[in-house]
């Protein structure tokens, strides 16, 4: 009895040390993190796979899984995912009130604690971390940066004497000398009415003072009966009713237009800095082009009461997941991407700007960017696109109406009403909770 | 007649079983859980579902974008029962003619063509043709002097779904066709000539034999074709999106944008029983017409 009792011991015994010792040679449980990211294109598709190769080098008991999908289509999949039982821990969000929905929904970890007081935060500019932040408290940490520059052709631009607007007065009479000697002022595709959302993101900030702006932009708020609204609406009519922009911008896209603007079909182009990479000595406009272009911040709007120094723009950050098992494995894992030397290789591999500082250098970018980045140091601040900073109802109001504006099936007045109506509807049914 | 002697009662059923499980599981399931989730409003983000009872349906008939949608799915029918059932009855019947019996394969294949090409080619390649610049239709228009009609076909409002319907015209046209010259060639051909015998000119063949010998055929293809009217969504998804200012919102397309776009899923899922009650009353009126054709 006592004998059979005692090999029954050492079975276990042996077992036990079988089941532990694996667990013992790994040191580690393996940790299996899912990463959902906004770029399946190059470079940037690439860049991704090998900062995460490199990451799980370096900590071998991390495995992560990497999914992707463009800008239009993240919109949907990354609402899939989220109510699937397998949700990414680490993802992308829109700053604004596209983040404040997933804090809302719980779904965001508050990275406040892991990120303030830490060396971390001092890699980055408190006014581009600052676009993340939800109720005073941060969300997201941005990788990309942002921001809207006038595009221009240099040549064209000296053919007829004309030098860069610095007021929107001066910008007109640009446009109306181009326009008078057979050029299309600017190259507009709308047929995805982000592209107006832009210009409106702009005039909005430029005519309506900041407390306004920002109480309006809010759930809570939502009034826009500030002139400057109105105006806005107006200002973007105005260029279209002018035939400033080439026919029918509804039917062509974004892309369709910058591919005008590098074909000389037009005089300018506004477009995002994230845009420059094409224009980079690798990139995919016509190699004769690229000496030729220049940019400027979009021209002050002398009477308005917005602050003229803003630059229209935001960063690109990732989130984490608040339901994740592994909060401290994401963290680190985006300090590891948002380290200097990461940073500096994103913008030498992509061309486009990261917000850690010191990485946009000459060593890493080339000529337009670096120009690009001083200007944005020289601004004040960074205006936030209006359909992620605005509650989803609102912001469709101004998508949809920009296209009418366009097509002059509706006036400005009109969509104005139908943002205040929206804006009504949405701090009844959700800012009172 | 042979009747099978099954041992036990219970084996039939636990053929049948398989089948069942699948059908339950992946359609009906499905089915029920949407028009439960219809009654609540929820977004995909967050994991709280609020029950509004049929707040969502109250809010969907008042909702103009709704009405534009359904507008465009009607119209979508109408003008889908004229080329797909009527156009293509007729030439199926112009195909029999004697003269252009020796063409038919030709042109059958030539008019079946568009409908095995996948319905995101078929968007983008006529994105091209109706694009306001090089489009070939302008460039057409303008080449025999027809420039004032020369115009953004997808960026005009009050055209642009008429464009889109033009192109599923085009793509199922002749495929709809075929299922009428199968009809067609299973009609005796004895009739059309004791016609023929009596004098019956093309036309009276065409009333008096053609039209009564595939009137089950025209029924199913016309079923099918008002069906597929109200499911459309991916050509408007890859030519417009339902843009410009939701000219060419179709049901589906307003389904998917309220759901992903917009994170109303209590009111997609309201959209999408409502299409579901659509074309169940269309199929019901089928089966019930069918079945008493055939008794």
């Amino acid at each position: 009895m006592k004998r059979r009792s005692r090999f029954a011991g050492g079975i276990v015994l042996a077992l036990a040390l079988f089941m532990v010792l694996p667990l013992g040679a790994f040191a580690q449980e393996k940790v299996t993190l899912r990463f959902f990211h906004k770029w399946p294109e190059e470079p940037y598709n690439t860049y991704f796979n090998d900062m995460v190769a490199k990451y799980e080098e370096l900590n071998p008991h991390i495995d992560i899984v990497v999914n992707s999908a463009a800008d239009q289509p993240y919109k949907t999949q990354i609402r899939v995912v989220m109510s699937s039982s397998t949700p990414p821990d680490i993802y992308f969000a829109w700053p604004g009130d596209y983040t404040a929905n997933f804090v809302r929904a719980g779904r965001a970890l508050d990275l406040t604690d892991y990120f303030y007081g830490t060396e971390w935060e001092e890699l980055f500019p408190e006014s581009i971390v600052s676009s993340y932040k939800v109720d005073g408290r941060l969300y997201a940490i941005p990788i990309r940066l942002s921001a809207k520059f006038m595009l221009y052709n240099k040549e064209m631009f000296d053919k007829y004497g004309l030098s860069v607007p610095e007021t929107w007065d001066e910008f007109l009479e640009v446009c109306e000398v181009l326009k008078s000697n057979g050029i299309t002022p600017i190259a507009f595709g709308n047929r995805f009415p982000w592209a107006a959302i832009h210009y409106l993101t702009t005039f909005n900030q430029k005519l309506v003072d900041p407390e306004t702006l920002a109480a309006d932009y809010l759930l809570s708020g939502g009034y826009f009966e500030h002139p400057g609204y109105l105006e806005a609406l107006k200002m973007f009519t105005l260029l279209n009713e002018k035939g400033y922009f080439n026919a029918f911008p509804n039917a062509y896209l974004h892309a369709d237009a910058r591919s005008m603007w590098w074909e000389e079909q037009a005089a300018m182009f506004y477009a995002e800095i994230v845009e420059f990479t094409h224009l980079s000595p690798a990139g995919e406009a016509p190699d004769a082009f690229k000496d030729k272009w220049g940019f400027f911040p979009f021209p002050a709007i002398e009477h308005g009461e917005g602050n003229q120094r803003f630059i229209t723009g935001a960063p690109d950050g990732f989130l984490i997941n608040a339901d994740t098992k592994y909060p401290e494995e994401c963290v680190d894992f985006l300090r590891f991407l948002t380290s200097v030397e990461n940073a500096q290789e994103w913008v030498r591999r992509i061309q486009v700007v990261s917000p850690v500082i010191g990485s946009v250098t000459e060593e890493t970018a080339f000529k337009g960017l670096v120009e690009a980045m001083e200007v944005i140091g020289e601004l004040e601040g960074m205006n936030n696109w209006l359909d992620t900073e605005l509650h989803a109802d609102i912001a469709r109001v101004y998508l949809d109406g920009s296209q009418a504006l366009l097509e002059g099936t509706k006036t400005p007045e009109q969509v104005l009403k139908e943002v205040q109506e929206a804006g009504r509807i949405v701090r009844e049914t959700l800012g009172s909770n | 007649m042979v009747t099978i002697h099954y041992k036990s009662k219970i084996a039939p059923y636990v053929y049948i079983a398989p089948a069942v499980l699948l059908i339950v599981v992946f359609v009906y399931n499905p089915l029920v859980q949407n028009v439960i989730l219809s009654t609540f409003e929820w977004s995909g983000i967050s994991r709280d579902k609020v029950f509004v009872g049929l707040e969502n349906y109250r809010y969907l008939f008042e909702y103009d974008v709704f009405w534009t949608a359904f507008k465009n799915n009607m119209w979508y029918a109408v003008i889908s029962l004229v080329f797909q059932v009527g156009l293509a009855l007729v030439l199926a019947a112009v195909l029999e003619e004697k003269f252009f019996r020796k063409f038919q394969p030709f042109l059958t294949t030539v008019y079946f063509l568009p409908s095995v090409l996948s319905v995101t080619i078929v968007g983008f390649l006529w994105g091209f043709i109706y694009n306001p610049g090089f489009g070939l239709l302008n460039q057409f228009l303008r080449l025999i002097g027809l420039a004032s009609w020369a115009q953004p076909w997808l960026a005009n409002s009050k055209m642009a779904m008429y464009s889109i319907i033009a192109v599923s015209q085009w793509q199922y046209t002749g495929y709809c066709m075929v299922f009428f010259l199968i009809a067609i060639q299973n009609i005796p051909q004895e009739r059309y000539e004791a016609a023929e015998v009596d004098g019956a000119g093309p036309l009276a063949k065409f009333l008096h034999i053609t039209l009564p010998g595939v009137k089950e055929m025209l029924l199913v293809v016309s079923i099918f074709t008002i069906n597929g009217a109200f499911r459309v969504f991916n050509i408007v998804e890859v030519m417009t999106q339902g843009g410009p200012n939701n000219s060419t919102q179709v049901l589906g397309s307003l389904l998917y944008q309220e759901a992903f776009w917009y994170d109303r899923m209590g009111l997609a899922s309201a959209i999408s029983t409502v299409i579901f009650a659509i074309t169940l009353a269309i199929t019901i009126f089928q089966l019930k017409t069918s079945r008493s054709e055939t008794l």
